[in-house]
């Protein structure tokens, strides 16, 4: 028993190191943005905030809240767009066999692994003909797209734990594709929108190579772009680029605080195999 | 009839979208290596001149030696760590929940800021680690981690590592509970030790699920670009360019866009090897 009981305390003892290992950047991140600039010097990295000042958030803030809105009008769209195409995707590549539907699906998730950067300059001129180069249209455009193979994938798992005999039946009585999708799938799908949604959203909004080289004028860029713009700058004030770096993962950290649950349960139960 | 065609016209729209933008692009991006070209005039065709330029090319090389050395660590860090805390948390666990959430919680922080809050403590003077490695008596040991060519990529490499365990970890914990466990209990029975059971039944049965760890942590390592372009840029003097910054800089910075094209098709080409086995891997699996 007494080994037992050693196994077990050692067990927690790794596990609790590892989660504060894993949580000890968001502790920095988080104190150092409540400092004024002078507190933030050489020796007084791990401690609290001697005074609370909020004057690296406000003037991250005032930098950053025009692309603070711009990820929000580039991630929502995205995601409500490419999670609805991803269902429909899904669906209809786990339920409808036809030829060529496997042929259809490997070539989707080959999508998923290119590296961006193979396609970009094609892109930059695609964009750049219909008008849409440099602007959050432009990129919600490539995101619902290049969202497609993950959300497709993400889909496709989660409905193949539907039973055939239930779509074959109801083709037995007359009822078509689109209602099939309308009646049996999406009334089920709340769990996969939900683990959908998150993955999105959290990738959208944290992606930066996109973000980078489609827009241009920093007006229209997202957060993530601004916030290497704000580092960039000659004097380092690590309050305000703290500050500006809680503001940019804030969004996302609430969606996991609150969603997370859900998400973390959907994941597990096989909904991502990537 | 009616019925093969109708799926066809569901997926109708996101595959002509899909064409135009992501199977369209790959090609011309295969067309521009074979060219000279700025970006404002028009492409010149110059055949296989990016690619016997690529060949002589020392940044590529290293850039290539790079990749590789990020491809291994990746390898062994994450995936052993990852898989260590997955069979740590599979078995009864009081606060699990808290601490898969916790491991998890750098992946939903973007790489741009993961590389702001890395650069920071990896600060020379007054980051956290050289502060931490002082404080426990090991001056020594202190450093510039990113402007040293010698620590650079690793330190790079280390703060990739850091928000990669936690989906490593989620990726076996899931493949870990699709493990029946009556064949454990049987193996209890039979008078296995852990260290039996983990080598001979587990191991065995989480096959599919190392395999996807193993080719997505390879294309993960491959697609690192916000980490180098966040915290070091490439430098100091190459030390951290990898395969896809180096293709975005000769593209972007530098206007060479069929050289940085070549580059990206030789990228694409050695992802090309794990996507199809990562497509080969689901395809076993869907057969079972």
């Amino acid at each position: 028993m007494n080994n037992n009981q050693q196994n077990s305390k050692t067990k927690y003892l790794i596990l609790i190191l590892s989660a504060v290992f894993f949580l000890i950047p968001m502790y920095v991140l988080l104190v150092t943005s409540f400092k004024d600039f002078d507190q933030v010097s050489l020796t007084t990295m791990w401690n609290l905030p001697t005074t609370f000042s909020l004057a690296g958030f406000t003037t991250a803030l005032k930098k950053l809240a025009p692309n603070l809105m711009n990820s929000f009008y580039l991630v929502i769209p995205a995601t409500l767009l490419s999670a609805i195409m991803g269902s429909l995707n899904g669906y209809v590549l786990s339920h409808w066999k036809f030829k060529g539907a496997d042929t259809l699906f490997a070539l989707m998730l080959f999508g998923m692994f290119i590296p961006y950067q193979s396609i970009l300059f094609p892109l930059v001129q695609f964009l750049q003909s219909i008008g849409l180069y440099g602007s959050i249209p432009g990129l919600i455009l490539v995101h619902v797209i290049y969202g497609l193979p993950i959300t497709t994938l993400m889909f496709r798992n989660y409905y193949t734990e539907v039973p055939t005999a239930l779509t074959e039946a109801a083709r037995v009585d007359g009822a078509g594709i689109f209602s099939i999708y309308r009646y049996i799938f999406l009334p089920i799908s709340i769990p996969s929108f939900v683990v959908v949604f998150i993955w999105q959203f959290t990738n959208i909004w944290n992606e930066f190579l996109f973000a980078v080289t489609l827009t241009s004028r920093p007006a229209n860029q997202p957060i993530t772009v601004a916030l290497t713009n704000l580092a960039g700058s000659q004097v380092v004030h690590w309050n305000i680029q703290m500050s500006g770096a809680i503001i940019t993962a804030l969004p996302t950290l609430i969606v996991y605080v609150i969603f997370g649950k859900y998400f973390i349960k959907g994941l597990l139960s096989g909904s991502v195999k990537g | 009839m009616k019925r093969k065609f109708v799926p066809w016209m569901f997926l109708l729209l996101p595959l002509i979208l899909y064409t135009i933008w992501v199977i369209a692009p790959t090609i011309y991006t295969f067309y521009l290596s074979f060219t000279e070209w700025d970006g404002l005039t028009s492409p010149q065709f110059i055949g296989l001149e990016n690619y016997k330029y690529l060949f002589d090319d020392p940044t590529f090389y290293k850039s290539l030696i790079n990749n590789l050395k990020w491809l291994i660590i990746f390898l062994a860090f994450p995936v052993v760590v990852g898989l260590f805390l997955a069979m740590l948390l599979s078995q009864d666990i009081k606060w699990a929940r808290g601490f898969k959430a916790s491991i998890y919680s750098p992946m939903i922080l973007a790489p741009v800021v993961i590389g702001l809050i890395w650069s920071w403590i990896y600060q020379p003077q007054g980051g956290l680690l050289n502060n931490t490695l002082t404080y426990i008596g090991l001056k020594s040991l202190t450093r510039g981690w990113l402007s040293n060519p010698e620590t650079a990529l690793y330190a790079v490499i280390g703060a990739a590592v850091w928000r990669h365990t936690g989906y490593v970890m989620l990726l076996f914990l899931a493949g870990l509970t699709s493990i029946s466990p009556t064949v454990i209990e049987a193996s209890k029975i039979d008078g296995a030790s852990a260290w039996q059971r983990f080598r001979f039944i587990i191991l065995p049965l989480l096959k599919p699920t190392t395999v996807i760890v193993i080719v997505i942590t390879m294309i993960q390592s491959l697609r690192a670009f916000d980490f180098v372009s966040m915290m070091t840029r490439g430098g100091p003097f190459n030390s951290t360019n990898v395969l896809a910054f180096y293709m975005y800089s000769e593209a972007f910075r530098n206007y060479n866009m069929g050289y940085g094209a070549a580059i990206a098709v030789i990228l694409f080409l050695i992802m090309f090897v794990f996507i199809a086995l990562y497509l080969r891997q689901i395809r076993k699996g869907e057969l079972e």
